[in-house]
């Protein structure tokens, strides 16, 4: 459920069909991504998933997969 | 551990998804008008970031002429960076028919873009720029460093501050004299250092940033065209998700996403009211909006109307909605009942705050809301596109969204006291000016609906014509006409010539020049005082007198009064020395009534002007209806 939220925002926010995201995805390697890209990319998660991640662990995101375990250890805490 | 989602919110963002892959095939197959469509639906239906973000993006394949939005240019000016301000406002004002091109220069180069007449912030050419400075880099002192500050060192940095942001607005309304600036107040710490102290110090932190935004405020005024964006007002409301650190650290972004939010949507009230689109019609569902139950099952007793109780947030709904309508904006009912059960209400339940004659006009039917809406806006001579609409039944929200994407749709929420607040935070109605004409226009389209009564019993369209009995006063524009006619500029679409947005420092400037005459129209007839319903404005140069703007409230028309108004002008250029009348008609979505008016009256065909329009010239006079007395009145005659 929350791998689905997560990755159909980033499709969205990068205009990719949701089924073409998966946890390999890489964000930063796409084309037009630039930082004030992955920082709306950060907030529309947020805003979806219902908390913010830490300061630190932005800075390590980037992979899909990342923000996929990211959300599991808030969604299991 | 709050809940990861909101099922409500899944189902609008699935919405959303299905829409935009449309909007994304409709861009492709070059039909930008089910585009718009689509991203309007898609954006209403869902008002989550990522939604702003992609509707944005898609909107570059919008062509504004094709699609009937009238296009924006907005810059920003700051001194941290705005992240994703332009893309929501860029998505949000979309919904109100406006195209937003943003320029947001690199970080921090706000000064050197202000200073140097070359830089690419002129060269954006913008119409609106939005000057968003933080107390953290203006006066740090103010914020970092306040304990040991003396009176007048304080005083002086409020000073000093004020003093570079008028700088820069005064060499903004130089350079560029036709644009609206934006100017973000500040907002005092939440947390001042001297804590319960700070008010009763002989200098506090909350009060110097309040006096520095009281000054900001003043200067602001003074000069017409400056508006004071209130931040703190808008933080309070979010409270503490307004800011976020994080972002600050990470990428110089003050705001978090809740602020970001209510950011946008507040820059977006100011471009809906600066360029004509800010919503006139309120129309309301009945059952479970204006009480809870439904009349036709619960009885007109059965319905819930209570203050003691949940209940309370229908009463609570219905006084907003009354204070909307002293304001100025039109209620209408529509509801699928039998219209006999919902009057009944209105003359049985005391409670109701709303009265049957609160209401311009009261549908009550079985047909589907779509078509009543369309009724209701025939009825009122009002485009749908003016049009917000509260129904608690999620299908017929659909419905409507589907059909008329132009209508702003707010489902009326589970908790009836969340409903004022959810539909005031959208500022759909929010003017820039409060005049007499908007707090008697209810009364006003009553008398309307009463003069089609009078109609359809009249013979003939010309009978019913010459026994309304229309009377024209027209006036030079003053003092006193400035807001009124600045408000027109800024919501007449329909019959508007060139459709030329002015404020009411653009108005007075134009007072002030002996080369413009400026006119305003009052209408009465055997109803009553219809008010100032129009304006004209002629430039005179060598010999030809141009129609910069002619335009008369929808209240107005139809009843002759364009033809004596045109003929006044006409006759006042030509007394005032011009022989040759130039009219200008640039062609908009909504209006196109206008398009015969200056060949209908004789002029003929010039040439084309750069914005799309056309000018035409006569050297002739123009015969005065017949049927429409026409006095001057006031000064300057």
């Amino acid at each position: 459920m929350v791998s689905a939220i997560i990755r159909e925002t980033v499709a969205r926010m990068l205009g990719l069909d949701p089924n073409a995201v998966n946890e390999a995805t890489v964000p930063s390697n796409l084309e037009g991504w630039d930082s004030t890209l992955f920082l709306e990319l950060v907030l529309a998660l947020e805003e979806r998933l219902g908390f913010q991640f830490d300061a630190d662990d932005i800075a390590r995101i980037h992979s899909v997969g990342d923000i996929e375990a990211l959300a599991r250890v808030r969604h299991a805490g | 551990m709050k809940a990861l989602t909101n099922p409500l919110a899944d189902e609008g963002s699935n919405v959303a998804g299905e829409y935009l892959a449309r909007a994304r095939s409709h861009i492709d197959a070059g039909r930008p008008r089910e585009a718009l469509a689509a991203l309007q639906i898609a954006y209403g239906s869902d008002h989550s970031q990522a939604t702003a973000h992609r509707v944005s993006g898609l909107a570059d394949g919008l062509d504004a002429r094709k699609t009937g939005l009238t296009s924006v240019r907005v810059a920003y000016l700051s001194d941290h960076l705005i992240g994703p301000l332009p893309t929501l406002l860029r998505a949000q004002s979309l919904l109100s028919g406006l195209l937003v091109e943003s320029y947001v220069p690199d970080f921090d180069t706000w000064q050197q873009e202000i200073a140097d007449p070359a830089s690419r912030f002129y060269g954006s050419q913008p119409e609106v720029v939005i000057l968003d400075l933080t107390l953290e880099r203006l006066a740090p002192e103010l914020v970092a460093s306040f304990v040991g500050l003396t009176p007048v060192g304080v005083d002086d940095l409020i000073a000093r501050t004020t003093q570079a942001i008028t700088a820069a607005m005064d060499e903004l309304r130089r350079r560029l004299p036709s644009a609206r600036v934006l100017v973000h107040s500040f907002i005092a710490p939440s947390h001042p250092v001297l804590g319960i102290y700070d008010r009763l110090a002989a200098v506090g932190q909350v009060d110097a940033v309040d006096r520095l935004n009281a000054s900001l405020r003043r200067e602001a005024r003074e000069r017409g065209d400056v508006y004071v964006v209130e931040l703190a007002v808008l933080a309070a409301a979010v409270g503490q998700r307004f800011f976020d650190r994080r972002m600050y650290v990470l990428a110089k972004l003050p705001y978090g996403g809740e602020g970001l939010a209510v950011i946008a949507l507040e820059h977006a009230k100011y471009l809906r009211a600066l360029f004509g689109c800010a919503k006139k019609v309120l129309v309301l569902d009945a059952d479970n909006t204006l009480w809870g139950g439904i009349v036709g099952e619960d009885g007109v007793e059965g319905i819930r109307l209570n203050e003691d109780s949940p209940a309370r947030g229908y009463l609570d709904f219905q006084r907003y909605a009354a204070e909307l309508a002293r304001r100025g904006v039109v209620l209408a009912l529509a509801s699928s009942n039998d219209q006999s059960d919902v009057l009944e209400v209105f003359r049985v339940r005391p409670e109701m705050v709303l009265r049957e004659s609160d209401f311009a006009i009261i549908v009550a039917n079985w047909k589907d809301k779509a078509q009543n809406l369309l009724d209701i806006a025939r009825e009122l001579d009002l485009a749908t596109q003016s049009f917000v609409f509260v129904d608690d039944d999620p299908v017929q929200c659909a419905r409507v969204r589907d059909a008329l994407p132009e209508i702003a749709v707010l489902q009326f929420p589970a908790d009836p006291l969340g409903a004022t607040d959810a539909l005031a935070r959208w500022g759909w109605f929010d003017t820039l000016a409060l005049t007499t004409e908007d707090r008697q226009r209810n009364a006003l389209y009553r008398s309307d609906v009463a003069r089609q009564e009078f109609a359809r019993n009249a013979g003939s369209p010309d009978e019913f014509l010459d026994s309304l009995g229309v009377r024209l006063f027209v006036a030079r524009l003053g003092p006193g006409s400035l807001a009124r006619a600045a408000s027109l500029t800024q919501r007449t679409n329909q019959f508007n010539l060139t459709t030329r947005r002015y404020t009411e420092a653009d108005l007075q400037a134009r007072c002030n020049d002996s080369s413009w005459i400026a006119m305003t129209a009052r209408l009465v007839d055997r109803f009553g005082d219809i008010g100032t319903i129009g304006l004209m404005m002629l430039h005179l140069e060598d010999g030809t007198a141009t129609i910069d703007t002619f335009l008369l409230s929808c209240r107005a028309l139809r009843r002759r009064v364009e033809d004596a108004l045109l003929a006044l002008a006409v006759a006042q250029a030509q007394m005032r020395g011009s022989s040759r009348i130039v009219g200008i008609h640039v062609p908009t979505a909504k209006n196109t009534q206008t398009a015969t008016f200056y060949p209908a009256h004789g002029f003929v065909s010039l040439d084309e002007t750069a914005d799309g329009g056309r000018r035409w010239v006569t050297t002739s006079q123009i015969t005065f209806p017949a049927g429409v007395s026409v006095a001057y009145e006031g000064q300057g005659w």
